[in-house]
């Protein structure tokens, strides 16, 4: 029975998605507090973790470290409020399979939480991802390459026209054109694909908590 | 009175007998034949004769004649002599320094010829000694009536000697022919040097020539009743003395008139006089001072009387009204000032006719200008007997500085506005999340709630509890909405606030950042503090900005040192001061010198703009604001803001 492990601290979100999810026939546990989550959690091949980044005993990133720790390989979907580019990829990169900005149309949610289940039914599905990834990548110009690595080290729009001395305007166009290229409808899908394809993302000291963006 | 007539005939007894018998009786007639008991009798003045007769016999009859008339002149003598001696004889009489008319020759020829000479002669003396008698007597009357009884005159003859005034005669040209004492000691002078002398000769140049003018005048004027007066001076013993000179005709004589002149020393009312032209030039001076102060003054200065007319005005007034001081003296104030101004101040007015001093503000409609503020204070001025009798009025334009305050509120009010937005921008994230919860709970609740009735497999007891949570969320999305407008809002809105639960509020917002950064946090909060008078939502604002920068500051010092300190309290003068403490690695002296700067910032994304609009919230709002390292290594700030209200403009 495929168990979905949803842990947020406000009451209403996880109340509110234990039903939605309920509605969709997933059997639900749902859990305040992240610590009484490690105490139950169970690894299985069925399932995956609702995971709020932000919560006050213990923020989302740790908690991801005491997964991995444990072994769990349970599909992690990130879910925060207060999402940033930097945030995001890291997330990503320490092994969120998604990563969603609330608030999120619920459709979205229960349709990432099923892919992220057959994906890892199926780990074809995720080399051809990653092809996918790696070609849609090859597509950018390398200026749309550039403005890419820009967006993916959480830099303003302003400094990556700085940084490659364009205009702000010119920017914004190759933003455009990187998001339609690549057929991302939010800058998380840009990220996942970046992070697919490989993309030399280098955890620079310059991309810490002190400078965050909204996205 | 009886004549003596001694004859010195040298033995003419018959003669003597025929003149004894024929003589009209009372002459006494003796005969005397030793000359120097005639010569004894004169010089003892015993019997001295009224007749003296030589003989023709008698020696030497001219130097007998020299020696009588030397002591009574006026004996009368008659020398007998022959024809052929007359002529010697009267040349000798004429040509004798004693002798005058007294002595005659006579040539005798018979004693009844001689009788009767001698009895003309007789006679002659005797009508003499008798007219004498009259005169005598007429003046013995009169004299005794003098005595007897002091006349006007005689009074007025010692006032003139006593009174201070100086009193002298003098002639058509100005010669002095008598005077008084105090006409002598006036012009320091005796009376034997002044009698004879020209009055104007003891005065300078400039009086000599007044004086001899004012002579010829009255002397020309002729009219007894004429006298004309002027002042005149010469250098005395003791500095300039003056005198007031009235000259007038005393008495017209057939050839020129007499003149009599009064002198007066007035030195003292002529000092008094310079001093109080002294004193009332100084006085002139200092008012034309006065009046060109006031007038430089561009405030309008005035005084109104009780009958709230205007007695006195500066030029600005003048000058504002375009009226000139004719104008606006005697004037009522509405006149002036036009009624529909009056009618603004007029509560003012009755009130300091009441006695009261007021300074007020207002918008007045000044004829012939632009509506205009001004600032009066109306000073009354009392009468000795406490009412009051008018009012100053010190007036001043302060239109532009009003112009000027209402420019720096509508800044403040920007100013303010402009940080809201400034940290709205800052707290956005803080937004997006609170609001991503309820959207997001309400969207899963939805699907949910469709999904469960699609598929049939729901009761109605859950729908109504999803939908009550629904409708929970919405209102929790609402409030925050709400409370984001608030912040937002473009206006002053300032009311008794407690500080604490500001500060309580704060740090709910910042909850997130608690979450994230964790910091120990150590309330410190007194209880019985005052309110603050002060805008809640800028102030809360100031807490946030505060409370922030502390938390991001302590950032790089691990989890475990992060130590957050929030004071309040109150200090003695109506004060209410709150601190916040970090125990971050601080700033440098060069930081904390620039901390208040616009634009100055230590942090990659921050706009420098926080801390100097809080500094500006702050002092709008008659606070202040201050920074300095702390004993844990971190910064302190530390706001106050007052109890009681204060002017934005810190009036």
């Amino acid at each position: 029975m495929t168990r979905i492990y949803i842990i947020d601290d406000d009451d209403a979100v996880r109340e509110s998605l234990s039903m939605l999810l309920r509605s969709e026939d997933f059997n639900v546990s749902a859990f305040a507090n992240p610590l009484d989550f490690l105490d139950k959690i169970v690894d299985s091949k069925d399932g995956c973790i609702i995971l709020d980044l932000c919560m006050p005993q213990m923020s989302g990133m740790q908690l991801m470290d005491e997964l991995r720790k444990l072994k769990i390989t349970l599909p992690i979907i990130c879910i925060t409020g207060h999402g940033d580019i930097p945030t995001a990829v890291k997330a990503l990169k320490i092994g969120a399979i998604d990563f969603l900005e609330k608030p999120f149309d619920s459709t979205m949610l229960i349709d990432v939480i099923r892919t992220s289940i057959s994906m890892r039914m199926n780990t074809q599905h995720i080399d051809d991802f990653n092809a996918y990834a790696r070609e849609m990548i090859a597509s950018l110009t390398p200026r749309e390459h550039e403005v890419l690595e820009g967006m993916v080290e959480g830099l303003r729009n302003k400094q990556i026209a700085y940084d490659m001395n364009i205009s702000i305007r010119t920017v914004e166009l190759h933003r455009v054109h990187v998001m339609e290229k690549l057929n991302a409808k939010s800058l998380s899908d840009v990220l996942k694909i970046a992070i697919a394809s490989g993309f030399s993302y280098v955890d620079s000291p310059a991309v810490s908590d002190d400078n965050k963006q909204v996205i | 009175m009886n004549s003596r007539i001694t004859l010195y005939l040298t033995s003419d007894e018959q003669l003597l007998r025929y003149l004894n018998v024929n003589l009209s009786s009372g002459v006494f007639l003796e005969h005397i034949c030793n000359i120097d008991e005639l010569y004894s009798r004169i010089e003892n003045n015993i019997s001295v004769p009224d007749i003296l007769v030589l003989g023709i016999k008698v020696q030497d009859p001219i130097r007998i004649a020299e020696h009588t008339h030397v002591i009574s002149k006026s004996t009368k003598i008659i020398i007998f002599c022959e024809q052929k001696q007359e002529a010697t004889i009267q040349e000798s009489i004429r040509f004798s320094p004693f002798l005058s008319s007294g002595v005659t020759t006579y040539i005798y020829n018979g004693q009844e010829v001689f009788l009767n000479f001698l009895q003309e002669n007789v006679n002659g003396i005797e009508k003499q000694r008798n007219h004498v008698s009259t005169i005598f007597e007429v003046e013995k009357d009169r004299l005794a009536s003098v005595t007897n009884q002091p006349l006007i005159a005689n009074y007025l003859d010692k006032l003139l000697d006593r009174v201070p005034i100086g009193i002298l005669n003098v002639d058509a040209n100005g010669k002095i022919l008598n005077l008084n004492p105090s006409a002598q000691r006036l012009l320091q002078n005796s009376e034997r040097k002044l009698v004879g002398t020209y009055l104007f000769n003891f005065f300078p140049q400039d009086s000599l020539l007044a004086i001899k003018n004012l002579i010829n005048e009255v002397r020309k004027t002729n009219n007894l009743r004429h006298s004309r007066t002027i002042v005149c001076s010469f250098e005395g013993s003791s500095g300039n003395q003056y005198f007031e000179m009235t000259v007038s005709i005393l008495m017209q004589t057939s050839i020129e008139p007499i003149l009599s002149v009064i002198l007066q020393e007035v030195t003292l009312k002529v000092q008094e006089e310079s001093k109080r032209l002294v004193i009332e030039k100084a006085l002139h001076e200092s008012e034309q001072q006065l009046k060109l102060v006031i007038n430089a003054i561009p405030e309008l200065i005035a005084y109104v009387d009780r009958d709230l007319k205007f007695q006195f005005n500066n030029k600005a007034y003048e000058k504002l009204f375009g009226l000139s001081r004719e104008e606006i003296t005697g004037r009522n104030i509405w006149d002036v000032i036009g009624a529909k101004s009056y009618k603004v101040v007029e509560q003012y007015v009755m009130r300091v006719m009441m006695g009261e001093t007021i300074t007020f503000e207002e918008k007045v409609d000044y004829p012939k200008q632009q509506e205009m503020w001004i600032r009066s204070t109306y000073v009354p001025n009392f009468t000795e007997s406490g009412e009051v009798s008018g009012f100053v009025v010190l007036t001043s334009d302060i239109t532009q500085s009003k112009r000027d305050e209402d420019l720096e509120k509508k800044h403040m009010i920007e100013l303010a506005h402009t940080s809201r937005m400034i940290t709205i921008g800052e707290m956005s994230s803080q937004l997006a999340h609170e609001l991503s919860q309820p959207l997001t709970s309400i969207e899963a609740y939805s699907r949910a709630c469709i999904t469960l009735i699609e598929k049939d497999k729901t009761t109605k007891t859950e729908i109504i509890h999803a939908l009550t949570s629904v409708s929970n969320q919405a209102i929790r999305a609402q409030e925050i909405m709400h409370e984001l407008r608030n912040f937002v809002k473009k206006s002053d809105s300032r009311k008794n606030i407690c500080i604490n639960e500001l500060i309580k509020s704060a740090i709910k917002l910042l909850r997130l950042e608690f979450q994230e950064n964790d910091p120990e946090i150590d309330l410190n909060l007194d209880n019985n503090l005052p309110d603050v008078f002060a805008d809640r939502i800028l102030i809360e604002q100031i807490l946030i900005n505060l409370i922030k920068n502390a938390i991001e500051a302590m950032r790089t010092i691990s989890v475990s040192e992060r130590r957050l300190h929030i004071d309040s309290s109150s200090s003695s003068n109506n004060e209410v001061a709150v601190s916040v403490q970090d125990s971050g690695p601080g700033l440098s002296q060069y930081e904390i010198n620039k901390i208040f700067e616009p634009f100055y910032t230590t942090k990659p994304e921050g706009m420098g703009m926080g801390l100097a609009i809080t500094r500006s919230i702050i002092h709008s709002h008659g606070g202040s604001l201050s920074v300095r390292p702390n004993s844990h290594g971190g910064t302190t700030f530390k706001f106050t803001l007052p109890v009681k209200d204060i002017d934005f403009i810190g009036g």
